[in-house]
């Protein structure tokens, strides 16, 4: 491979890594939120909650993500027009909110009863109690399972690519078959691997950050 | 930070080297005379879209009989390979396809971009081919824009039904099936499915394939030509099957498996009779 | 007006009915000890009190405020959540286990609940923490987290977020029971100091004799039912129920 050939390579891997860090970060945006919601209706005693909220989780989590993929872009695509990357993140938030959904309920019920029952007696409303009391704690649970699931997000998004999304590792094949050489796949790997790097360091420091109380 | 850098650093020296293991560049390769299936590229539309399909077809009659044609087939192969007739009898189809794509002023190909010579990104990332370069004109012939949209390659059907693109051209071979579900042109191009080996190798016909091991990229129609001839699937040790023809080429060259099947347009581009040339083409 | 009035309380779990008839009141300034082997249904009555569990029937009552009463049917029915709130000011719990907020240092465990449920200003609930912290011992440990501290330390921060929301009335259940025996001593102390400024306390414990020098009063449960109750060095020293003497008498050979 000639080495501008390369060069432009790191520079089209560069742009590439945006595409990847966009989808990273719009997933977390929506999919953060909604699983609390979801863990919500997870833990909730209303069967007509709880029931749909069991066969989404049983959905997202039993089924391939490229399926899911495939199934929000062509299916909504039936229904009105709507671009790749959208249906991308919409898949990818749906089917992370399920994961992280579970974790949260994790979290949430590794807190000791008396927790919720001390606020109780010292008057916080329901809502107090939780922002407050309960997820300062849950966060830092629940700290090393989303770590996790971070770093396996930011590689999942490479299956973006099935809806012809251009990301990193499309990106990487593409040229593999141009150049006729498989070295953009290992810097493919290395990219995932710094944003992985600086995703792991976030979250130690996050870690030490909550580690001021056992 | 030191220690970080110095670590990438060798993680990449040692990614060069393993990339480098069996790299097929290093090896010569000859390509069998005897083929497993000739087969005919055409372009993919809609069913019901027969008035574009009849445009398109037009024109490219109009290039063949004028030239241009003969002229982007020369830049891309040194030679005329395509074999678009110069009459062209429409089918008196009026559906309103050619129209919506004049009115919203762009005609969408839908493209797997990783397919040289046919579509695929240069240095520069820009999408080239010859296939690009065909319908570029043809495009500029009918008044519209081209819209090269790239687009997960199994999923292809769903894509041109689903309209997120209006046609599929990029080296596709047409068969029975294929053409039960979608429409095609008239073949443009002739292809035949071949075999590679090392230079040297024993190998020397169809018949000496038999217990060896044979690579081809997975859901290509070099598996649906082996598929379609079980006297050379049987006799194999192993078919294997890999995510493309580079990888293909990687397991030749690391001695894993002992032919690769594979479209012949694409295999003379690596076996290195097409590199020039496609350089040639980009540097105009 | 008594400050907390309990009267004909059931309670049942599934099928296995806990409290029996039970009344009680306690009055202003008035120290009531509920003692009883366990699983007598103490502790039980206590979180029914402080609206941890509910009240199957019966009537619950602080001054003028009604917690639950009958309805025709004989079932229990609760007030309206505004009245609960306001009635969740009025008393505090100290529990066995502590609870504090273990990502609060010591001054914000007491502080936080007198600013975000009572509006109390920040700097006049810190200014009562501190003297609080002082009273329970506990001055210059209000940056310190809960997990720094020892379990009677950890009590007398429980005592102390407690007494910072102003209750009328403050509840123990059994507050020394999760403590290594040389620590209940500092946790019995700060009791007995509330008592002398005459803080009105309701107090399930297993301390007989602390029971019986603090208490104006002793409440005897076994199996559900209150057995015997009243004044502490009688029903202790000399009870009159054959079952409180069975209880006492092992008691005494432990």
């Amino acid at each position: 491979m000639p080495i501008d050939n390369f060069m432009k390579m790191l520079l089209q891997m560069l742009e590439a890594s945006a595409v990847t860090l966009e989808l990273f970060a719009l997933t977390l945006l929506f999919s953060l939120p909604l699983g609390l919601l979801v863990a919500f209706g997870r833990m909730s005693k209303r069967w007509y909650i709880q029931w749909p909220v069991r066969f989404y989780l049983l959905i997202m989590r039993g089924t391939p993500l490229i399926l899911q993929l495939v199934f929000f872009y062509f299916g909504l695509n039936a229904l009105f027009p709507i671009n790749r990357f959208v249906a991308a993140v919409v898949a990818f938030a749906l089917n992370y909110a399920a994961y992280f959904a579970e974790i949260y309920r994790g979290g949430i019920e590794a807190i000791p009863d008396g927790q919720r029952e001390a606020a109780q007696v010292l008057g916080f409303t329901r809502a107090q109690t939780f922002g407050h009391i309960l997820l300062p704690q849950v966060i830092k649970n629940i700290l090393p399972a989303m770590g996790n699931e971070f770093m396996v997000l930011v590689k999942d998004t490479a299956l973006a690519q099935a809806i012809g999304v251009m990301e990193l590792f499309r990106l990487a094949f593409n040229i593999t078959s141009r150049e006729f050489t498989i070295l953009p796949i290992f810097v493919a790997g290395l990219f995932y691997l710094i944003m992985n790097a600086l995703v792991s360091k976030g979250f130690s420091i996050a870690e030490k950050k909550m580690g001021y109380y056992r | 930070m030191k220690r970080v850098l110095a670590t990438l650093t060798a993680a990449l020296l040692a990614a060069a080297l393993f990339s480098g293991c069996g790299s097929p560049k290093n090896k010569e390769y000859t390509i069998l005379d005897q083929s497993l299936a000739d087969e005919e590229y055409v372009i993919a539309f809609r069913k019901a879209d027969q008035s574009l399909r009849d445009e398109v077809q037009k024109t490219l009659s109009e290039m063949k009989k004028d030239g241009k044609l003969a002229e982007i087939s020369n830049t891309w192969f040194g030679k005329d390979n395509t074999t678009v007739k110069t009459d062209f009898t429409p089918s008196g189809a009026a559906d309103d396809s050619l129209q919506k794509v004049k009115d919203k002023g762009e005609f969408v190909l839908g493209l797997d971009d990783s397919f040289p010579p046919m579509g695929y990104r240069d240095a520069d990332n820009n999408i080239v081919g010859f296939d690009i370069d065909v319908a570029r004109e043809v495009c500029s012939r009918m008044g519209v824009t081209l819209k090269l949209q790239p687009i997960d390659w199994d999923s292809k059907v769903s894509e041109l039904d689903g309209g997120m693109v209006d046609c599929l051209w990029n080296g596709f071979t047409t068969n029975p099936e294929r053409e039960g579900q979608m429409l095609m042109s008239e073949p443009y191009m002739t292809n035949r499915q071949v075999i590679v080996v090392p230079k040297g190798s024993s190998i020397k016909t169809l018949a000496d394939l038999k217990g060896k091991t044979l690579t081809l990229q997975g859901g290509s129609t070099a598996a649906d030509a082996l598929e379609a001839n079980p006297e050379v699937k049987d006799s194999l040790k192993e078919a294997a099957e890999v995510k493309n023809n580079v990888l293909a080429l990687y397991d030749l060259g690391n001695g894993s498996s002992d032919a690769v099947l594979m479209d012949e347009v694409v295999a003379r581009y690596y076996t290195g009779h097409q590199d020039q040339l496609a350089s040639d083409a980009k540097a105009e | 007006m008594p400050i907390l009035e309990a009267a004909a309380l059931e309670k049942s779990f599934g099928g296995n009915q806990v409290l029996r008839d039970i009344s009680f009141e306690v009055n202003q300034g008035e120290v009531l000890s509920v003692i009883g082997p366990s699983g007598s249904g103490k502790s039980t009555l206590l979180r029914c009190v402080t609206l941890l569990e509910t009240i199957d029937g019966g009537r619950i009552a602080y001054g003028d405020l009604t917690m639950a009463e009958n309805n025709e049917a004989g079932r229990a029915v609760y007030s309206a959540s505004p009245v609960l709130q306001q009635i969740r000011r009025r008393f505090g719990l100290v529990f066995q286990n502590f609870n504090l907020f273990p990502h609060f240092t010591v001054l914000r465990n007491l502080t936080e609940a007198p600013v975000r449920v009572l509006g109390t200003p920040r700097g006049e609930a810190e200014e009562r923490a501190l003297a609080l912290l002082d009273k329970v011992g506990l001055s210059g440990r209000e940056t310190a987290y809960p997990c720094e501290l020892s379990g009677g330390q950890q009590q007398r921060v429980a005592i102390a977020r407690a007494l910072n929301m102003q209750p009328d009335i403050l509840f123990f259940d059994e507050p020394t029971s999760a403590l290594d025996p040389e620590l209940t001593g500092e946790i019995l102390k700060v009791i007995r100091g509330l008592a002398d400024e005459h803080m009105t306390m309701v107090i399930v414990t297993h301390e007989m004799s602390f029971a019986r020098d603090v208490s104006d009063r002793v409440l005897f449960m076994d199996g559900g039912v209150i057995v015997e109750q009243g004044d502490p060095r009688q029903v202790i020293e000399h009870p009159l129920n054959e079952r409180t003497r069975a209880f006492l008498s092992r008691f005494h050979q432990e």
